[in-house]
Formats: structure tokens, sequence, C-alpha cells
């Protein structure tokens, strides 16, 4: 299903834990045992998801910032929210973000296409020695927390 | 079964009959009647908190106490933060069936959960700070149960405490420690083991509770065990009277209990000045290099968080800690009587 420029997308809630570290992503989708990273271009869009940005917006803040083209920043963004899509890592979503408007600025960064970079080592791991019993989606607080 | 099939066979709530708050009242049943006849008391600190360990068998009570011995407190001095019940099903006589759990379930609001790693079965009431066991036979127990018993409901109890379990080895000097981080067959043991030689405290190699504290990150240590491959086992012969051999299927490497062979040595907690990255090269000698935060990061959070809940949380706490202090790689190759020197090269320009 190709991605509209108007669609927008959000992280997979429970399943994903992400964190932005120097500008790189690292991506973890609890329920498969795969994980990601994905270098400054990516992280950077990454962020922008999770701002509420639909594909058009991505594309706009990405030729803002970096040094490219329109139509190429709009294909490499289509093409990684495509596999972020197909690993798990994000949804398509109804609901709406902030997002800013973009003028390209006067020294854009050096632009490198983003890669989805996936790591499969855990996987054979937890067939061994199976997580803890699914806890994600239960919150408890303890009544003396504070200890 | 894919990955993912099997984790929504495991995220089962409990919503009918036999639930694990009627399992931990079971279970709380069946200890008290096991305690009746024959119960061992000791207490231990654990992450800085006291826990209060109640073991009815005396087989199981020995075979508990060795791993934790490095945490054993001659008085508590305060009310325990945790108890720990647990009795020997073969020793004691005293059985208790309950539903089939699978490997675990929690109850819908969290409280209670029920986890069971081979001969193991135990629920942890969160709200109570009680955890109440049953083992089927302390003479059958597997090298896990030996050296690691109770990690998951443990490694959770830590959570609740905002102590954040992390796949590393862990050794000090004088409380100033050096983490090092990474998957299974990175290094972690030998390294860790090679610094115990050397006089550095051991905390870990394999699991610790990362707490962040006013002063900076601090690390605990859990089980004082240790697994070694063939050439650790070489180059330490002491050790091989006292490792426990693989008899079970899964099983690979063998198991050291360090309590039995080191009466000093063995730390409770320190604080920790850098994270290594160890990995195995074709360097002649070990030599640090400085890792990008991302790379630490993307060693460090898979092997620590994949195996327990709230992901999320631990990977902020990955992240606090590499953004706070120095990492590096550390490259290991044949050389391993050199690695502490390098180790303590790095703690005397950390600290």
């Amino acid at each position: 299903m190709a991605i509209e420029p108007q669609e927008r997308f959000q992280p997979n809630g429970a399943d994903i834990a992400a964190k932005i570290v120097d500008g790189e992503a690292i991506i973890l989708n609890i329920a498969s045992g795969l994980y990601f990273s994905m270098g400054e271009v990516g992280a950077f869009v990454w962020e922008r998801i999770e701002a509420g940005c639909s594909s058009g917006e991505l594309r706009d803040a990405v030729v803002a910032r970096y040094d490219v083209e329109a139509a190429r920043a709009g294909e490499d963004v289509a093409t990684l929210l495509q596999a972020l899509l197909e690993e798990g890592l994000v949804l398509r979503t109804e609901a709406h973000g902030t997002p800013t408007t973009h003028s390209p600025a006067d020294d854009r960064l050096p632009y490198v296409r983003p890669e989805l970079h996936r790591y499969d080592d855990m996987v054979e791991l937890l067939a061994l020695d199976p997580p803890m019993p699914g806890l994600g989606n239960t919150t408890w607080r303890d009544p003396s927390d504070g200890e | 079964m894919a990955g993912s099939e099997r984790r929504r066979v495991a995220l089962r709530l409990a919503s009918d009959a036999t639930t694990p708050a009627e399992a931990f009242s079971q279970f709380d049943a069946a200890f008290a009647r096991a305690a009746q006849r024959d119960v061992t008391l000791w207490h231990l600190s654990l992450a800085g908190r006291v826990a209060c360990m109640r073991v009815a068998g005396a087989e199981l009570a020995k075979s508990l106490a060795r791993p934790f011995a490095h945490l054993r407190l001659d008085r508590p001095g305060r009310r325990p933060s945790l108890t720990l019940d647990l009795w020997d099903e073969a020793a004691t006589g005293v059985r208790c069936e309950t539903a089939d759990f699978g490997d675990g379930q929690a109850s819908t609001d969290g409280r209670h959960v029920v986890h069971t790693r081979l001969r193991t079965t135990t629920v942890l009431d969160r709200a109570s700070h009680r955890l109440v066991g049953r083992v089927r036979d302390a003479n059958a127990l597997s090298l896990h149960e030996r050296g690691r018993p109770l990690f998951t409901p443990l490694m959770l109890w830590l959570q609740d405490r905002h102590v954040q379990p992390v796949h590393a080895g862990l050794v000090a000097r004088d409380g100033q420690g050096i983490l090092f981080g990474g998957p299974g067959g990175s290094g972690k043991s030998s390294v860790s083991l090679s610094c115990l030689g050397d006089g550095f405290d051991f905390l870990s190699d394999d699991y610790i509770g990362l707490e962040r504290r006013a002063e900076g990150f601090v690390g605990h240590s859990v089980f004082c065990s240790i697994h070694l491959d063939e050439i650790d086992l070489r180059r330490y012969p002491a050790l091989l009277p006292h490792a426990l051999v693989p008899t079970l299927p899964g099983e690979d490497k063998p198991l050291v209990l360090l309590s039995e062979l080191f009466d000093r040595g063995l730390a409770p907690s320190a604080a920790i000045r850098a994270v290594t990255l160890p990995r195995v090269t074709g360097v002649p000698s070990p030599r640090l290099r400085p890792a990008k935060r991302a790379e630490a990061l993307l060693r460090l959070a898979p092997s620590s968080l994949f195996l327990l809940p709230y992901a999320q949380t631990g990977l902020r706490a990955l992240a606090a800690l590499i953004e706070e202090v120095p990492v590096f790689w550390l490259e290991l190759g044949d050389r391993r009587e050199k690695i502490p020197g390098v180790v303590t090269e790095l703690l005397r320009e950390v600290t």
C-alpha cells in the first residue's frame, strides 16, 4: 500500500522502546525480539513521527534541514515509512500532531539516505530463554512507592 | 513458533478460576505447612534494601544461600523490604498444585505475578512485598537455579524499586567500578574473572541492578556466581574442583559459586565510573577504543531489556548511564592476563 503525503503514523505503542542518542535512533521491538538502528536522517524522521507529522510534512522537514531535493526526500521518506510499517515499529494513525512550518536553512546539512538497520541475533536466544510474562500493558503502582 | 506468536501465548492475563492471586494464597498456605518442620532464616542486602529469606528444606536452604552469600547480613538493621518464602516439595512432602500458568502469568492489575522456570515456581505479591515459591526437589536443580535462583521475580522486584537490571559484568576497586556490557559471548565473564584474580572486587559477570542516585549511577550485585568457558577453567585451575558441570539440555558452561572460594572480594555495590563494551578481536593485547554512545546503547540494550518488562523505562535508564559516563570498546585477544592492567588504567583515568 503506497504511502500518501497526508498519512500520519505513530510508534507502535507498548511493543516498541525507542531512544535517540547523539542523533542516532535505537529501537527495540519487544514483540518480535528484533532491534533496529537508524543514522542521523532516520533519527530526525523518527522524532517527527513521534510529533505526529504526516508523510508530506516529514518530507518537507527533511528538505528544510538536509541538502536534498524534495522528490528524492519524498521517495526516501516513503521507503523508510514502509520499512517501519513492515517491521511493526509504526502504525498508521488518524491523530494529528503539531507540525511546524519549515523553511530551508541557508546551510543545510549533508544528506544521507535514511536506512533502517535490522538486528535479529536476539530472536534465537529468546526462543531458548522465554521472556517474562507480558507485563508491558499492565501498570501497577505500589501504594508505598518511594522506598 | 515465531517470536511474536510465542509472546502472544505468554501474554495471558488471568480472568478465570485459578488466578495468580489465588495461586499466591495457595502457595502461602503450603509454605506455612512446610515451614512447621524446619525453616532456615537469614537476611541479605539486595540493592541496599533488606530482604528476608525463609526456606523450608535444609538442602534447598544451602543451595539458595550460596549465590547470595556475599549479600548476607548479620543483623537486618531494619524491617525487610522483601520477604522470600520457599519450600522444597520433595524434602518437606508438602505439595501444592495450581493451574498451568505456562512460563508465567500476571494478574490483570499486575499485582500478583506467577513465574515458572524449570523446577521452581514462584508467585510475587508486589503489594505485600512477598514472594512465595516452590522448588520440586533441591537435589535436582539446574545450573541456572543454583547460580541465579529466582532471577525473573527478583529482577521485577528491583524494577519496581527503580533499579534497572542490566546484562553486564561489574568490577570495582575501593567502591569505584567499571561496567562490562554486551551480549552473551562478548567476554564479560572472562574480563570479570581476570579482574577478580588481580584483586578487583567482583560484583557480576552477568546481571547487575543499575540505580541512579544523587551522586551518580550505582551498580548492585545480585548473584556471586560465574559461568566459565574452557579457557578460563584452564587458566584458573583452582576453580576446577568447584565447577558445577552442565547436566541438562541447554546448559553449556560450568558454573562456579564464588562465595565458596572467596570470603573477600565480592562486593554488594559500586559506583559506575565507565562503561566498556568487550568484544573478541584479533588484537595481540587488550586495548580500549572510544565508543559512540549509540554503539553502547545498541550493545547494552537488547540483552538487558528483551527478557524483562518495562523496556521503555529500561532504555531510558541505559541511555542516561551512557550519557553520564565515558564509554569504550574493550578489544580482547588472547592475552587475557593483560586485561586487569587495562581496566586499572581506565579506572585511574576516570576517578
